[in-house]
């Protein structure tokens, strides 16, 4: 659906992408994380020909658009299949919701009776039926917010684009649109979006590429990518033995942090080891606790 | 072209479009009552109320159209990159040299009514002194705006290049007032003054009374060879003004001459006037051309962020 490989983005002299690889199968909800400034908004505008990248190769909906440079016609192929939701953008405001999709509907070459059907189905679904005749300009920023949203769907895309779509909406409107998004995913239509708030993305993707200073990081389920989070930088186990002890395990950390307390960092399950160790210096363990990192901390951990 | 009906909408309802039709309107209180006295002092009534009312259509162009049309162009690709409506458009299968040029003549709709509105004016006024619409007025009214939309053109396409350089809009728009100060009034004074100096060195005038002293015959000879030098040195170092190009055809749809000492002002067709400027006429539409390609140029290969 979309392949990106090895692709370079210098502005000046900010690389803000450092060759990027990363896939999205067909059917695919894929969160595109990242902290601020990682290159999220620079990987999308690359993907619609919006900015000239230096070098690399990105495929769209099976067309090569981008190889060095990009392909005009197959661009504005692959845009006819392309819904996208751009990051802090204003329509125009002297048009009204429903103005502005008859229009934008006239960039896809529908024709008027299509366009009014599709206007209205969508403002019904976005929720703005009842200011479809006021001026954007009068609107509210969640107002606008899901007017770009509809404007992305006017075409029935199959690979929807959205930047950071859920700033600016409160949390029903979030979850309204969580649901949105899910409804248009049945279709078997693809979702790529970006954010940099992992609990945007958490419920509802199932697959979530990391991007951090324009190279990803990591790109899997969030499961997976949790499992091998914790294969690589450990368990963490919290003990309190009645007297002091020593710890010499293979591959295993310890901390010392208070009386007869300590931190355990392990890549592997240690505990039965553990309870042998402790046992054989006729010592008792009080507390054991295991400490799995919440994929908050995870994410906040590989964006370091 | 999918953004020319966008533009064109947008264009006619801006702030900027409405304060130049009243600008427009003001000229003309002015016209109404400098008309009046012109057409007292004079026989030839069509001649001189054609020639007026063509003085003012330019006059409402060079003071307040223009201004508009420069900032109007100045404002538009940076106006979208500043909203990222530009990103929404182009995300569409839209192309960006289609989407360039139908914003152009999107613009150049505004500009179209702009002009309209001051011709309607001038007929309004016309018709105030009784003097019968005829073909021949309609006629010249039409070539003098046709001629002047194609300056407006011109600027509206070097204000479409100027946005394309310049990221920020407050910016650009101080960048064009400037320019249109400079280009405007003090470039033309400053090549003004150099062609009389030229003028008076070949007549040998050192001091006023130089001139004053002349015989009625070489006098005249000396202001007619200074309306000459004055259209040359325009065409060498002003030629990317269009309203001075603009002007120096107009000019020549009004003949003078002097027999036997009397001053004739002859009124010629202005189609007369087009055929007798063939270079300033190209010059008007050759460089809008230039800067039109030039604009495009930098927009296919802009990032649009
Ligand atoms: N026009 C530009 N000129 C120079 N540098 C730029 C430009 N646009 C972006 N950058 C830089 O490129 C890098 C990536 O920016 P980008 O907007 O892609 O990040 P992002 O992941 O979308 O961030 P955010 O979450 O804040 O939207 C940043 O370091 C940014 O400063
Ligand atoms: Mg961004």
């Amino acid at each position: 659906m979309l392949r990106i490989e090895n692709l370079i983005k210098i502005y000046k002299d900010i690389r803000a992408l450092d060759g990027l690889n990363l896939e999205v199968k067909e059917g695919q909800i894929y969160g595109f994380l990242g902290p601020n400034g990682a290159g999220k908004t620079t990987t999308i505008l690359s993907i619609l020909g919006m900015i000239f990248p230096q070098k690399g190769r990105i495929e769209v909906l099976g067309e090569e658009v981008f190889n060095g440079k990009f392909d005009e016609e197959k661009l504005i192929k692959v845009k006819y299949m392309i819904g996208y939701m751009p990051e802090d953008a204003t329509l125009w405001d002297f048009l009204t919701p429903m103005q502005t999709l008859d229009i934008i509907g006239e960039a896809f070459k529908m024709s008027k009776a299509e366009r009014q059907k599709r206007s209205e189905e969508l403002l019904k679904l976005v929720g703005l039926w009842d200011v479809k005749d006021k001026k954007v300009g009068k609107l509210s920023k969640g107002m606008r917010q899901r007017l770009l949203l509809a404007q992305a769907l006017i075409n029935d895309p199959e690979l929807l684009i959205l930047d950071e779509p859920m700033s600016g909406l409160d949390p029903k409107g979030i979850a309204e649109f969580k649901e949105l998004i899910r409804q248009f995913n049945k279709e078997g239509k693809t979702v790529f979006f970006s954010s940099h708030i992992l609990a945007h993305v958490e419920e509802i993707c199932d697959t979530v590429g990391v991007i951090v200073k324009g190279k990803l990081r990591a790109q899997d389920s969030l499961d997976n990518i949790k499992k091998e989070f914790l294969r690589r930088a450990g368990h963490t186990i919290l003990i309190e033995t009645n007297k002091p002890i020593h710890i010499d395990l293979e591959g295993v950390k310890v901390e010392v942090i208070g009386t007869n307390k300590y931190r355990i960092i392990t890549s592997k399950d240690v505990r039965e080891e553990l309870h042998d160790l402790i046992a054989v210096q006729n010592a008792k363990i009080l507390t054991m606790q295991i400490k799995e990192p919440s994929l908050e901390e995870i994410f906040l951990k590989m964006i370091e | 072209m999918w953004s020319f009906k966008l533009e064109a909408k947008n264009s006619l309802r801006t702030k900027k479009f409405w304060l130049t039709i009243v600008l427009i309107s003001l000229v003309y209180v002015i016209a109404f009552r400098e008309i009046k006295d012109n057409l007292k002092a004079t026989t030839n009534l069509q001649g001189v109320l054609t020639f007026s009312l063509i003085g003012y259509i330019l006059a409402s162009a060079f003071l307040f159209i223009g201004l508009y049309v420069l900032i109007l162009g100045a404002t538009s690709i940076n106006g979208d990159l500043e909203n990222g409506t530009v990103q929404i458009s182009l995300s569409k299968p839209v192309n960006r040299i289609q989407y360039l040029i139908g914003k152009f003549l999107g613009q150049f709709v505004s500009i179209i009514v702009a002009l309209l509105f001051a011709t309607l004016l001038s007929l309004v006024i016309t018709r105030y002194y009784s003097i019968s619409i005829t073909v021949k007025i309609i006629s010249d009214l039409t070539i003098a705006n046709a001629l002047t939309l194609l300056s407006m053109l011109q600027l509206l396409a070097l204000g479409l290049l100027i946005s394309t350089f310049i990221r920020s809009q407050n910016t650009a728009i101080s960048v064009v007032l400037i320019l249109f100060l400079v280009t405007g009034l003090v470039a033309p004074q400053i090549v003004d003054s150099m062609a009389k100096d030229r003028a008076r060195e070949e007549f040998h005038i050192k001091t006023p009374e130089d001139a004053m002293k002349m015989p009625v015959e070489e006098r005249n000879k000396y202001h007619q060879r200074q309306i000459e030098l004055q259209k040359e040195y325009h065409l060498r170092y002003l030629f990317y003004i269009p309203q001075v190009l603009l002007e120096d055809i107009v000019i020549d749809m009004q003949r003078t001459t002097f027999i036997k000492g009397k001053i004739r002002t002859e009124y010629i067709r202005a189609w007369d006037a087009i055929k007798n400027n063939p270079l300033r006429v190209s010059l008007l539409v050759g460089l809008t051309l230039v800067y039109l390609i030039m604009a495009v140029f930098r927009f296919v290969r802009m990032d649009l962020r």
